[in-house]
């Protein structure tokens, strides 16, 4: 939602696949878009290798200060998805109505959370 | 609103800056003193657990991802389905509480399949929906600060000694258990001495669910403000950093679907 929200004051719509099926699928008018997604799946889940190969990419694409973003904005989300997870809390108001047609399209309203950050205990 | 005015404790930094220093590229001020000033915060007492029991909290963070248990337990149809033990580190055998130890591991390594219930069940041992709290904002805070040291290619920073001292077993007046699995200070303007931790622009969920401990808010704040937005600029999308704030908000979408959150 954020993305879209982002790309939405650039007055450009953005395809929110490849947020959800990887890297190789992100919409190419992010700019550096699979280049900063295949980092953060080589940060979670790569090899040292496949991170080196990852950092330098980013490094080239965006510059020291970007990837330095990137480095910083991927680790603040492995902690905020455990926060949300690990204490059961709902979607916000706000955010609700406003993903319904995003949730169906990415097939988010699969997930396993999905029922309960919905409809709280 | 009042400002939280805590400072990193000097040598802690000196050791953030240092590991720092390895990045191939120059790691902005801002996101060091941030660690610093969290990991300056992880050795003193906290509102339930001692400094002692807070960098046992920290270490058990670390090591949970080298649990062979953990991994069985993440592949068994249901979490409880299976029995066994975790990999402890020994210098801290025995600092926790069996209770807390597994609870901490299911919520750093499967936290979709936690339950209301696994936390209520902790009253077995004496403890609250505070201990786990105050563990769960230790465990998360770490790992934030650890996968972007990762990210930048430097050390994972030293944990501090533990500060002797008392934990102050204040709980904040807050709402009983409904909207989640803990309770949480009421979606309005905290009165002093929390009124730091959101205002009326910022009351998101995200934020209220560590209100259990307040200091556990302060330091997902302290730690966001460097590693992300100030949270009350996060609808303000004219505010960015080297990124673009479309590339910041891929990064964290992309993240936030590898680990299957929903929220």
């Amino acid at each position: 939602m954020m993305l879209s929200l982002s790309m939405g004051t650039k007055g450009e719509e953005v395809n929110l696949t490849g947020i959800v099926s990887g890297s190789d699928d992100v919409d190419e008018r992010v700019p550096h878009g699979r280049i900063l997604a295949r980092f953060a799946e080589a940060v979670i889940s790569g090899s040292e290798g496949e991170l080196a190969d990852a950092r330098h990419a980013v490094i080239a694409a965006v510059g020291g200060d970007g990837f330095v973003d990137a480095a910083a904005v991927v680790g603040n989300f492995e902690r905020m998805v455990r926060v949300a997870d690990a204490t059961g809390i709902p979607l916000d108001e706000m955010a609700v109505d406003a993903t319904i047609e995003l949730r169906e399209n990415l097939g988010l309203n699969d997930y396993g959370m999905a029922a309960r950050t919905l409809s709280p205990p | 609103m009042a400002t939280s005015k805590q400072v990193a404790d000097p040598t802690i930094l000196q050791s953030v800056l240092a590991d720092m220093e390895q990045c191939e590229v120059p790691v902005r001020g801002e996101l060091s003193e941030a660690h610093a000033l969290v990991l300056t915060r992880f050795a003193r007492s906290g509102e339930w657990w001692t400094g002692a029991e807070r960098i046992a909290i920290a270490t058990q963070s670390r090591t949970v991802y080298e649990c062979p248990f953990c991994k069985e337990r993440k592949e068994a149809l249901s979490p409880y389905a299976v029995t066994g033990r975790h990999k402890i580190d020994a210098a801290f055998d025995g600092v926790l509480p069996d209770e807390m130890i597994d609870i901490l591991h299911l919520a750093m390594t499967d936290p979709t399949r936690m339950t209301a219930s696994a936390i209520e069940q902790l009253s077995s041992a004496g403890l609250t929906d505070a201990h786990y709290v105050e563990a769960l904002g230790i465990g998360v805070a770490l790992r934030s600060i650890d996968q972007a040291c990762r990210g930048l290619g430097v050390p994972l920073h030293q944990l501090p000694a533990p500060v002797p001292g008392e934990p102050s077993r204040v709980r904040p007046e807050v709402d009983p258990v409904g909207e989640a699995f803990v309770a949480m200070m009421p979606p309005r303007q905290p009165a002093p001495p929390n009124d730091d931790l959101w205002d009326e622009n910022s009351i998101y969920y995200g934020l209220r669910a560590m209100s259990l401990v307040p200091d556990a808010v302060r330091d997902l704040r302290t730690l966001s403000a460097a590693q992300y937005l100030p949270l009350d600029k996060a609808l303000d999308f004219s505010y960015g950093r080297s990124l673009g704030r479309e590339q910041l908000e891929l990064l964290a979408g992309r993240v936030s679907a590898i680990n299957d959150c929903f929220y």
